[in-house]
């Protein structure tokens, strides 16, 4: 006898569950309320135990370094790095949030995990977290976590390739997460909502058990939208434009005076999306020794390009997602 | 229902699992308690949503447990499931809040027994839907699913979900689950499988 013809008929469950319907959730705001409550609680538990640790670790840590210095005295010890981010830029207004009070933040500036940081109306930030940039937009909020943030409201842009190692990074909102994975890419929370869209590399977005990967092709982004019933749709739309342009409000100016063509081109394509290509060797190579002189004022990397390189031998194009330069 | 823990879904190796979360909560690992949080925090509010009949309370309900087990997560030994843990809290803050409010009329909706589930299921059939008597069954049986799929692993739960209340076939589950669809349908046998017992032997008579 077959498992089937022992136990229940398989739409009997169905029956059940679809009359029941989805689960109920919980708002944002309380889902927000109950996790800031329950950290808050956690953190003291979390420190004292480390502490003890430490504590029961202290002696045997330091007769093993001793005997590190003796074994290896001259060998400098790899420190562990703690995990913090640094403030790059930041324009208007934007605070670290602890408890009832908000100090302003400015570059150069560290902030520890957990730090939750919030910009104006007007405000704009750019941070680094381990191998990944971010951009903040106005009316936004993130708390910084160990492997990422979490985005509660607002807009953000992240992208990778500030350094060869190897990080995951996430970006963690009510509706769900977004797994980087070698890219450029942008995350707005809604209401109701997330969006999140990738115009370099991929992304996967994940609420619970459901995960969907998307990756942008040539010229063209992908943007995925899942709302609060878990459902997630998929469509294509542009990598460069309005919807886009908010990151060049918190982007570090670039010191054109001195620069050789080729660091101005390799920064416009990290701030565009666009993908740097040369027509010939000899055009990247004339890229490299052109020395730049001016300033850029209020451009923005895209509208910066043509001025600036008419000066040059170089000439630029664009189409596809890409940013071609040949000599003239 | 909720107590018991034999079933064969929440088994010793989910406390082994659990175990394992609230150590690396309590070393302080970010990836832990952002699952913790996203696991049960919705579990906790849907068990005393159904449970609690003044939906006003369910909230501080909930910050309250949520609190008591962050200072209490240390006791925690994985002798039950941590929802099980978790729920025996919220019972004990649910009480406690009961006669702070000294409210002697009971304010807690009644769990489902074997009768009245048998009684229920049966009834599903036959009843006009209008019907207030329908609408109470269905209060019932939807407390009884709810409760079930959340005492299974999420993933269980989800594509059941999937499944049987949104209508996506193997093929459609398994993409959103980025799981081959043999796997998928082997998801989904575990997670009837699961249901089944967790439900236990009063779904069975029901519907035999």
């Amino acid at each position: 006898m077959s498992d089937e013809t022992q136990q229940p008929k398989e739409p009997d469950i169905g029956v059940l569950l679809r009359t029941a319907g989805r689960r109920e959730t919980a708002t944002p705001e309380a889902m927000q309320r109950w996790e800031s409550r329950f950290r808050a609680e956690l953190a003291p538990v979390v420190q004292r135990r480390r502490r003890q640790r430490r504590l029961i670790a202290g002696s045997l840590a330091a007769v093993a370094a001793l005997l590190l210095v003796l074994i290896y005295p001259e060998q400098e010890q790899p420190r562990p790095q703690a995990v913090t981010a640094s403030v790059e830029s930041t324009r208007g207004q934007v605070s670290v949030i602890s408890g009832a009070e908000r100090q302003p933040i400015a570059g150069g500036q560290m902030l520890a995990v957990g730090s939750v940081l919030h910009s104006g109306v007007n405000g704009y930030a750019a941070i680094v977290l381990g191998a990944h940039r971010v951009r903040l937009d106005s009316d936004s909020r993130i708390t910084l976590q160990a492997d990422g943030v979490f985005l509660h409201r607002g807009r953000l842009y992240a992208s990778d390739g500030l350094s060869q190692a190897v990080r995951s990074f996430s970006v963690s909102t009510p509706w769900g997460s977004i797994r980087d994975i070698g890219t450029q890419f942008m995350v707005q929370v809604g209401e109701r909502e997330t969006v999140a869209t990738v115009r370099l590399g991929a992304i996967e977005l994940r609420q619970g058990q459901i995960q969907q990967r998307a990756a942008a092709t040539s010229g063209s982004a992908v943007q995925l939208r899942i709302d609060s019933g878990a459902r997630i749709s998929e469509r294509a739309v542009g990598s460069r434009g309005t919807a886009w342009d908010w990151i060049y409000q918190s982007a570090t100016a670039f010191e054109l005076e001195g620069s050789s063509a080729l660091a101005f081109l390799e920064w416009v394509s990290a701030e565009t999306g666009l993908r740097l290509e040369f027509s010939s060797t000899g055009a990247r190579e004339e890229a490299a020794r052109t020395t730049l002189h001016g300033e850029l004022g209020d451009w923005n990397p895209e509208q910066a390009i043509d001025p600036v390189l008419l000066a040059t031998d170089l000439v630029a194009s664009r189409g596809q997602g890409q940013l071609r330069i040949a000599l003239r | 229902m909720w107590h018991n823990d034999d079933t064969g879904a929440v088994s010793p190796i989910q406390w082994s699992r659990d175990r394992r979360l609230v150590r690396r909560m309590l070393a302080g690992d970010e990836r832990a308690l952002r699952r913790f949080m996203d696991e049960y925090f919705p579990r906790l509010y849907r068990y005393l949503v159904l449970r609690m009949r003044n939906r006003d309370d369910v909230e501080d309900l909930v910050q309250v447990t949520l609190t008591q087990a962050a200072r209490k997560l240390e006791t925690y030994r994985g002798e039950a499931s941590l929802l099980t843990w978790l729920i025996t809290i919220a019972r004990h803050e649910m009480h406690r809040h009961l006669q702070r409010e000294a409210a002697r009329e009971d304010r807690t909706t009644t769990f489902l027994n074997d009768e009245l589930l048998s009684a229920v299921v049966e009834a599903l059939a036959s009843e006009s839907e209008a019907s207030p008597e329908w609408q109470r069954r269905r209060q019932e049986v939807t407390q009884l699913v709810q409760l079930t799929l959340d005492q299974l692993p999420e993933h269980y739960a989800t594509a059941l979900e999937l499944k049987y209340i949104e209508g996506f076939s193997s093929l459609e589950i398994g993409s959103r689950l980025g799981l081959s669809d043999a796997a998928t349908q082997s998801l989904l046998a575990r997670a009837r499988r699961a249901f089944r017992e967790i439900c236990g032997e009063a779904l069975h008579q029901a519907w035999e």
